[in-house]
């Protein structure tokens, strides 16, 4: 209700305001009459006490609809209008300083730095953890790296339902083409190659040098030199340390956005997302180095390249994928090729004359590794 | 002309004092759009800072629920802000970090034999989650004011451990029938001291009055249950036997381990939406500050009710978040084969964008998931409290009421965000 003491009536803003005041000091309201001038809100408390708010400290207090709260900076104090007209009226009055406008664009500032945090932290997940990951990886000792493959390992057998393949003279073949095939380089870890009775044409290296080679792979390879190959792909990868490296990548990004998130049930859940997302998957380079290592290791036995890149073509057509982790076929046949020009002219000879990595016998016991072909060979 | 002059207002109230002595109620009037309205903002903000702008919106809701609630005719105000839960964050990190890094490295090298180590991490990180939650109950006292008066809390936090600490273990070797001993130990110390302003708050609280009301409730709802698991036996049994091949799907689900998951989650919420009914009733019918009394009617099924309208949007979230992923792969796969594989990839191996999208629509389902539950349980149950609410002879307390130095200041609610504990 305006009060009776407005100067003009209608035109402009009425100059006094009933107002409920809580001084912050007792609890009990006072009934006071504010006064506008222009630098702010003034008035008289029940003892008498004159207060004055400037207008830049005055700002909004959440509550009901049908009133308006004002404070004053940080100071407990709280005026209450009830009256609608009498809000209005203030509200134009305040309408230039620090209202809702102000708190806006305070708003603005806050969601303007979360972004910007957001990005950074994004920038630190996806670009700073792979880069930190790659110079740190090279740094871990060899211990250590097969304490983790160990941890790997049990988690994958316990997923996967691994059942390995380890009886029959199959393993003394497996193990002679494995020696041959590590002899070659200056491994830090010892590679350890084991069949996986599961159909999948697939093959997979953990960090600390376990190599899976699953039977469904072993049944659709043409012979020695192609096995032989992917055993030496994988060995590459395990040379290169790209398991460890991706190991620490996921571990870090999935612990950085595990913080972000906060809680450590929100954070596992996005954590392991990532990692199975990042695990999933060497990435084009690391591939690429894989095969030119096994192109290398295979040259330096001097056996024949052509069946491990026909292998590689072959999965292509089929368009599944050696692990699905290893894609572009073609590209990476034409790669090896050219990795080794002479593998198709000068190379067929020598390897002619090379002794074979396996004999008829020890390859066909390999095959049988894990039971009687009652498989179906193409599965 | 009276009213003209600034006027000294118990005489001005003093026939409404006459009502108010008796028995006043407390209103919110809070409306659903404003809630929603602040609701779909800060989701909508939260979803691009990763969770950061959770704490602005968490402020928010608390202003809106505060600042609706009226006393006596004057509304509660919530005086805590976003900056301050952000810090406390903060530092909670600051202190978790090292121990999830330990924790992470611990399991990574020496697995299975790292027990000794584990032991002592593990009783840390639960004293931290105690200091969490002490630190959260004393935050929002302290930021909560009534015309002007704030409150404060008079407990510390070792008090808090030792009762804590042996109610817990108490409520284990008991199988949960200590539960509401502890309980009421706890509110009678939390509650008992706080005050507001120089009003020292009484809670007179006793673990059996607590318990028996409890029992009594879990005991009601366990009938109910069991009621419409007898009534619903002969549908089970029909549905098993009928050899409708159409059904088959429907069957496996109703006979296999998802039947008990499903049943097992409803009435675990079942008993715990009453569990919360019959607490909120009861701690705030043994709350006076001297002759001034608040008066609970709070109902269980009121309770109950917001859990199952959250439980059932929960599943319309899921509903629809599954039925468009289906519908979407469908016309890609059918209508544009070659270019949707180019694009995505397979199951097998995903793109980048697939990835993407992945983690983008369940962030999106945890958003909606979030959204609903502070909606429906947060506002529903706030609701459900303050309108069932009365407060007797609340004069005597507003008179008597001065304002005080506040004994523990509290600086955010600290270790609490970092395991998002609370409501």
């Amino acid at each position: 209700m305006p009060s009776p003491s407005a100067r003009d009536g209608q035109s402009s803003a009425p100059e006094v305001l009933r107002a409920a005041y809580f001084d912050g000091e007792r609890a009990d309201r006072q009934e006071v009459m504010l006064r506008l001038p222009p630098e702010g809100i003034g008035f008289s408390t029940a003892e008498g006490e004159s207060v004055f708010w400037p207008r830049g400290d005055v700002h909004r207090v959440a509550g009901p609809d049908d009133r308006l709260i004002l404070a004053c900076g940080e100071a407990r104090a709280r005026l209450q209008l009830h009256d609608r007209e009498a809000r209005q009226a203030l509200l134009r009055h305040l309408g230039a300083l620090r209202g809702a406008r102000e708190s806006a664009r305070d708003n603005r500032r806050v969601v303007f730095w979360l972004i910007a945090a957001t990005i950074s932290i994004l920038v630190c997940a996806f670009l700073l953890i792979p880069l930190v990951a790659g110079r740190v990886a090279p740094l871990v000792p060899a211990g250590a790296e097969i304490r983790l493959g160990n941890a790997v390992d049990r988690a994958l057998r316990d997923h996967l339902d691994l059942v390995t393949c380890e009886a029959g003279p199959g393993t003394e073949a497996l193990a002679s083409l494995t020696r041959q095939l590590s002899e070659l380089h200056e491994l830090h870890v010892d590679p350890q190659v084991t069949i996986v009775a599961r159909n999948e044409v697939n093959a997979l290296a953990l960090p600390g040098g376990r190599i899976y080679v699953f039977d469904g792979l072993l049944r659709v390879v043409d012979g020695p030199d192609a096995l032989a190959g992917v055993i030496a792909h994988e060995i590459g990868h395990v040379a290169h340390r790209d398991g460890l490296r991706n190991l620490i990548q996921a571990g870090g990004t999935g612990f950085l956005l595990g913080l972000l998130f906060g809680d450590f049930v929100g954070g596992g859940v996005m954590g392991t997302l990532v990692q199975t997302s990042l695990m999933a998957s060497y990435s084009r380079r690391q591939e690429l180095a894989a095969d030119r290592f096994a192109a290398q290791s295979l040259h330096a036995l001097g056996r024949p390249i052509h069946p491990f890149a026909g292998f590689l073509l072959d999965l292509d057509d089929e368009g599944g994928g050696f692990l699905a982790t290893h894609p572009m076929g073609e590209e990476r046949e034409s790669a090896i090729r050219q990795r080794d020009p002479q593998a198709n002219h000068a190379g067929e000879s020598r390897a002619e004359a090379s002794r074979a990595l396996l004999t008829q016998a020890e390859w066909a016991d390999l095959r049988e590794i894990c039971g009687t072909g009652a498989r179906d060979p193409g599965a | 002309m009276a009213q003209g002059r600034p006027a000294v207002s118990d005489t001005h109230d003093a026939s409404a004092m006459a009502v108010t002595n008796a028995q006043a109620g407390v209103t919110f009037t809070g409306k659903r759009a404003a809630f929603a309205g602040l609701l779909a903002r800060g989701s909508l903000l939260t979803l691009p800072t990763l969770g950061l702008y959770r704490f602005w919106l968490v402020t928010d809701i608390r202003r809106h629920l505060y600042g609706n609630t009226l006393i006596a005719g004057e509304p509660l105000e919530y005086a805590g802000r976003g900056g301050e839960l952000l810090r406390g964050f903060l530092i909670g990190m600051a202190v978790l970090i090292p121990i999830n890094l330990l924790l992470t490295l611990l399991g990574l090298t020496s697995f299975g034999n790292s027990g000794a180590l584990l032991a002592p991490i593990f009783v840390g990180l639960m004293m931290l989650q105690h200091f969490a939650q002490f630190r959260t109950f004393a935050y929002r006292v302290t930021r909560t004011r009534y015309r002007g008066i704030a409150g404060s809390l008079d407990a510390d936090f070792g008090g808090y451990l030792t009762r804590r600490l042996g109610w817990d273990s108490a409520a284990v070797l008991s199988l949960g029938l200590a539960i509401p001993f502890r309980r009421a130990a706890l509110d009678r110390y939390l509650i008992g001291n706080c005050r507001l302003g120089d009003q020292k708050a009484q809670f007179t609280g006793s673990g059996w009055g607590l318990a028996w009301r409890v029992y009594f409730g879990w005991a009601i709802t366990l009938l109910v249950w069991l009621v419409i698991a007898v009534l619903s036996v002969p549908l089970l049994a029909s549905l098993i036997a009928a050899d409708a091949p159409e059904l088959d799907e429907l069957r496996e689900v109703m006979t296999g381990s998802v039947l008990w998951i499903i049943a097992t989650v409803v009435v675990g919420f079942t008993f715990y939406a009453v569990y919360v009914a019959i607490w909120q009733r009861w701690r705030l019918n043994h709350l006076s500050f001297g002759t001034t009394r608040f008066v609970s009617a709070l109902r269980a099924r009121q309770v109950v009710g917001c859990y199952l309208r959250f439980g059932l949007s929960v599943l319309a979230v899921l509903f629809c978040v599954l039925a468009l992923a289906t519908v979407g792969s469908v016309i890609l796969t059918d209508h544009y084969p070659e270019e949707s594989l180019a694009v995505l990839g397979t199951w097998e191996d995903p793109t980048m964008l697939r990835n993407a999208i992945m983690i983008g629509s369940i962030l999106l389902m945890l958003t909606l998931i979030g959204a609903a539950r502070r909606y429906f349980v947060e506002r529903g149950v706030w609701l459900a409290v303050t309108s069932t609410l009365s407060v007797a002879q609340p004069q005597a307390l507003i008179e008597r009421l001065r304002y005080s130095e506040p004994r523990s200041a509290g600086a955010g609610e600290g270790l609490a965000d970092a395991f998002t504990l609370g409501p």
